[in-house]
């Protein structure tokens, strides 16, 4: 590709990424979430491999990053076991990390709140940015 | 105790989700770990099956404590899993066959590449199925469809060929529309009754018209993933190409289909009779059809797909006449004789495929139209009696087995289905009967082309690892034929007395119900107004 | 079914059958030439029986099921509308037995 589409799509990058971290951040109050923000991101990497598509890349970064956030989600969701249930939501209305207590109302969304759900939304975001990318790469590959 | 449902889920999952970090390391630690894994997965389910028997059904709502509390203003929709003794006791034989497939595949896929692949798609298939077997809400049902349809799809394209790739396109776009029609059914419960839990919408169902649409796209989805005669075209294209452990796992997930099937005909919708009465026709007439239809077939794995239909056609046909002679003495017989032929089925046909895959091993045909097929019109394999004895006593015992004659497991379940369909119709009857012939006559004609005569070739040496677990299935065989009272004393009676009385846990849910509705008087206003709102679309 | 299946009984039954059997074996020939006439199973008639194949061993079902075969393969044809067609043919049967009986 041309110079002016290498050196714009590294620019553009950063607001990209950013972006999509905002949206899986704020997963628990506004739109979006762990699966949305994850594809805006897998868009960033996109335009990377499309910008410069002489350099070989390969596939096993993005597998083992895939595989760490799988198995995050899952190992919170048994830590969930030792107390009530699986997937039990330990650390809502406890004043520690991200259990603020909210009263019923309407409010402008507090982000330490919510309990584990924040830290899923982060792992299916990491997860589904690096399986979309692991499609992409495999297209061009073949 | 409690917990162990969501861990006989869930473990499997972890695995398939750390394998591609395991694989790094060594091919051999990975493999070491899932064979850890299925022999947990036996314990743990094992130990359920004990503790439903002593304590009685288990409810499981996972992410709070008790199935019916809510957040101070949300509806009660919860992922609720429950077992009864039918489904604890299906999910430890399944896991046991499982396992034992695993081990088998370990020997004969040894010189695949992308065979980590392969086990991460087995795993995930395993949850799929298990995960079935334990749904306790319509959203449940609707994400474990999916997850074992589409783990089949990853499966059955393992070989890759041109054939593999439509077969594998036609099954998925017949799935699709199946999840797309069952999705429809859920949507139309929902929006008349507000709730997607099954024990919830069993008290408060008025059947009109729209539950009856409901019913019907529901069951035909459920039917599809089956694949008794209406909707078995997937099944014969999917076979046909796919290594033998996906076969094993796929008509396990049949098996499974068929107990969700009658669990939501019977415990949601009460008894459908003409629904009841068009299942017993149907399968008559895949019991007809799959026999008539495997005669005809030169290809090995079609067979295998043939012959499936037909012994799923002898399930449904058990069951569904069981339910039709409500209030007599044969209701409790002719539904022992369908469960104890689900462990039969499993056992047969898997021990039949297993053999045939070991056939399809030893051969190495490279040059014929599918990598993996044999054509019985050409005769490529001839006279294996000479050399691989062992295979050929076993592949005579599993003829014994599958068209039900004496010592062996078939003709114990068989026989109670004959002598209990009879009160209801004699000619279903002689229709069973005559099935039983027919697989006699396509099994015999394959043993005379393959086994007997002259070899024609020199054959590599039978794999040892599949040979023991051959073994292991034909032991369970013979001792389940020979000893078939105590077996249905311990494990099939309980479950036929779980699957037709309707369950206790509806009740535990009903009262919590009430309780709950009279402190939050929020939720009672909302689901009213939403109740209203719906009513008058 | 208490009277019919009794494995021990069915056991002893078999096992006897067998032995019955051994003994005819017994009376056979035991010194024989191979490659020679005394291996080749005599057919009476013509011998057009011996260029018969294994394959062709139900020929006389499948001649009168012909109608039968013919009108199933055309049905299968692995066309990927007709199978949706089927599927959809079925489902509407099930909800019209359903929902007007």
């Amino acid at each position: 590709m041309n110079r002016v589409v290498k050196i714009i799509s590294l620019i553009m990058l950063s607001p990209i990424i950013i972006f999509g971290g905002y949206i899986i951040c704020h997963g628990h109050l506004t739109p979006g979430g762990g699966f949305q923000g994850g594809v805006v991101i897998a868009s960033a990497i996109a335009l990377l491999i499309i910008a410069f598509e002489d350099k070989i890349i390969k596939n096993h970064l993005f597998s083992l990053i895939e595989t760490i956030g799988l198995t995050f989600f899952i190992s919170i969701a048994f830590v969930g076991i030792f107390k009530n249930t699986f997937f039990y939501n330990f650390l809502s209305n406890t004043n520690y990390i991200l259990g603020k207590t909210i009263y019923f109302g309407a409010n402008s969304g507090y982000l330490n709140s919510g309990g584990i759900i924040p830290l899923m939304n982060l792992a299916v975001g990491v997860e589904v940015a690096s399986a979309l990318s692991f499609i992409i790469l495999s297209i061009k590959n073949k | 105790m409690r917990n162990f449902i969501i861990l006989v889920i869930t473990i499997p999952l972890l695995t398939a989700f750390l394998l591609p970090l395991l694989k790094i390391f060594s091919k051999k630690l990975s493999n070491f770990c899932i064979g850890l894994n299925l022999i947990l997965i036996n314990i743990i389910s094992f130990f359920l099956y004990k503790s439903i028997l002593e304590n009685g059904n288990i409810i499981y709502s996972v992410g709070a404590s008790a199935p019916s509390i809510t957040a101070p203003s949300g509806f009660p929709i919860r992922i609720i899993l429950t077992a009864n003794a039918l489904s604890s006791f299906l999910a430890m034989f399944f896991t046991i066959i499982a396992s034992l497939t695993f081990f088998y595949s370990l020997n004969t896929l040894k010189e695949y590449a992308n065979l980590d692949k392969f086990y991460i798609l087995y795993l995930l298939l395993l949850v799929g199925i298990l995960g079935f077997l334990f749904v306790g809400d319509f959203f449940t049902l609707f994400v474990f469809y999916e997850i074992s349809s589409i783990s089949t799809a990853g499966l059955i394209v393992f070989l890759r060929n041109k054939e593999n790739f439509k077969s594998t396109f036609h099954y998925l776009s017949i799935f699709s529309i199946g999840s797309l029609f069952l999705l429809l059914g859920i949507g139309l419960l929902y929006s008349q009754y507000g709730f997607l839990n099954m024990a919830i919408i069993s008290q408060k169902i008025q059947l009109s018209f729209l539950d009856k649409i409901a019913l019907s796209f529901i069951g035909s989805a459920l039917l599809l993933k089956v694949g008794v005669f209406p909707f078995y075209f997937w099944k014969i294209e999917a076979y046909k190409v796919s290594p033998i452990s996906a076969i094993i796992l796929s008509i396990l997930s049949s098996l499974s289909a068929i107990y969700v099937m009658f669990k939501i005909v019977f415990y949601i919708f009460g008894l459908n009779i003409p629904f009841i009465i068009a299942l017993t026709l149907l399968s008559a007439l895949s019991i007809l059809f799959g026999n008539l239809l495997a005669l005809a077939q030169k290809n090995l794995k079609k067979i295998i797909a043939y012959l499936a239909i037909s012994e799923l056609g002898y399930i449904i046909l058990g069951i569904s006449s069981g339910f039709l002679m409500q209030n007599s003495k044969f209701e409790f017989n002719a539904i022992k004789g369908g469960l104890f032929h689900i462990i039969n089925d499993a056992l047969d046909i898997g021990t039949l495929s297993l053999i045939i895959g070991v056939i399809l091993y030893i051969a190495k045909i490279k040059n014929s139209l599918s990598y993996n097929s044999v054509s019985l019109q050409q005769n490529e394999i001839r006279g294996l009696a000479h050399k691989y004895p062992l295979l050929s006593i076993s592949f005579l015992l599993v003829i014994l087995a599958l068209s039900g004659l004496p010592p062996l497991n078939g003709f114990a379940s068989k026989i109670i289905i004959y002598e209990s369909i009879f009160h209801l119709n004699p000619a279903l009857t002689i229709i069973g009967v005559l099935g039983s012939i027919l697989t006699l006559a396509v099994l015999i004609k394959i043993f005379a082309l393959i086994f007997l005569g002259a070899p024609n070739r020199d054959y590599q040496p039978a794999p040892k690892i599949a040979m023991v677990v051959i073994f292991i299935f034909l032991s369970f065989m013979i001792l389940i034929g020979l000893f078939p009272m105590q077996f249905t004393n311990y494990f099939i009676n309980p479950s036929v007395k779980a699957l037709i009385s309707k369950p206790g846990y509806k009740n535990n849910i009903h009262l919590q119900q009430d309780n709950q509705e009279q402190n939050h008087s929020i939720i009672h206003l909302t689901l009213h107004s939403k109740q209203r709102y719906f009513n008058y679309i | 079914m208490s009277i019919v299946y009794q494995p021990k009984i069915l056991l002893l039954l078999f096992s006897l059958i067998f032995f019955i059997i051994y003994l005819f074996y017994l009376t056979g020939e035991k010194k024989y030439k191979k490659d020679t006439v005394q291996t080749i199973a005599y057919f009476s008639g013509k011998t057009p029986y011996q260029n018969i194949k294994l394959q062709n061993v139900y020929w006389g079902f499948f001649k009168n099921f012909e109608k039968l075969y013919l009108f199933l393969s055309k049905i299968q044809r692995e066309n990927t509308n007709d199978y949706v067609f089927m599927f959809i043919i079925w489902l509407t049967f099930i909800l019209l037995t359903i929902c007007l009986i």
